[in-house]
């Protein structure tokens, strides 16, 4: 991450602009209160000290940013900020389509969608959405269900 | 006539970036991330500035 992800000026400025970000040793304290077994992890946590996101293993630039992104909008999600949460899973499958975050980015774009309306057509977009550009994700398998919704 | 023109836009472009200031230090400088201190400076500045906490656990060796 030190040679190649970090010094990446793409992941240089969203971490700056968008976190607060603390390096911890893995023999510190705080690895094992997060339970950390491997290293690198990388863990997204809320401003109350709850984890909301993790990474176990190297990310190249290309991903760190687009994992970021889908574990901010998760955030908002988790707190029931669903119009926060949209724009972030919106941009990872916008900005990103190539990533293997863009389909999880979908489904909770449409779980966020639900959420503010009520409104099962909003998974059933979803998953014709899903169906149509990631076919083969596990995503598009979870969404299956709400293919039929009437 | 011509090399005349030329000569004098030249010195003019010339004299132009002797006056101009130096670059700073900060110019053509790439940003790095600037890590927190510790967990609870984080929390401090997460509830303050409303932003998530990066949690980067490493191996040092």
């Amino acid at each position: 991450m030190d040679a190649v992800t970090y010094p990446n000026q793409a992941v240089t400025q969203f971490v700056q602009n968008n976190l607060i970000a603390v390096r911890v040793r893995n023999d510190q304290p705080l690895a094992d209160l997060f339970k950390v077994k491997w290293t690198p992890t990388l863990v997204l946590v809320d401003p109350e000290g709850k984890e909301v996101y993790r990474n176990v293993g190297f990310l190249p630039p290309d991903n760190l940013v687009p994992a970021l992104m889908l574990g901010i909008g998760k955030l908002e999600l988790q707190h029931g900020n669903y119009d926060k949460a949209i724009p972030h899973f919106d941009r990872v499958a916008s900005k990103f389509p190539q990533s293997e975050e863009a389909p999880e980015a979908i489904y909770f774009m449409g779980v966020s969608r639900f959420k503010m309306n009520s409104d099962l057509k909003m998974m059933k977009e979803t998953y014709n959405r899903l169906e149509a550009t990631y076919p083969n994700s596990s995503w598009t398998r979870k969404a299956q269900p709400y293919g039929s919704v009437k | 006539m011509r090399i005349n023109s030329v000569l004098m836009v030249a010195v003019v472009l010339v004299v132009q970036t002797m006056l101009m200031p130096p670059p700073t230090s900060a110019e053509g400088q790439e940003q790095k991330i600037k890590w927190a201190d510790n967990f609870d400076q984080a929390l401090s500045l997460a509830q303050a500035q409303k932003k998530p906490i990066l949690l980067d656990f490493f191996n040092p060796n």
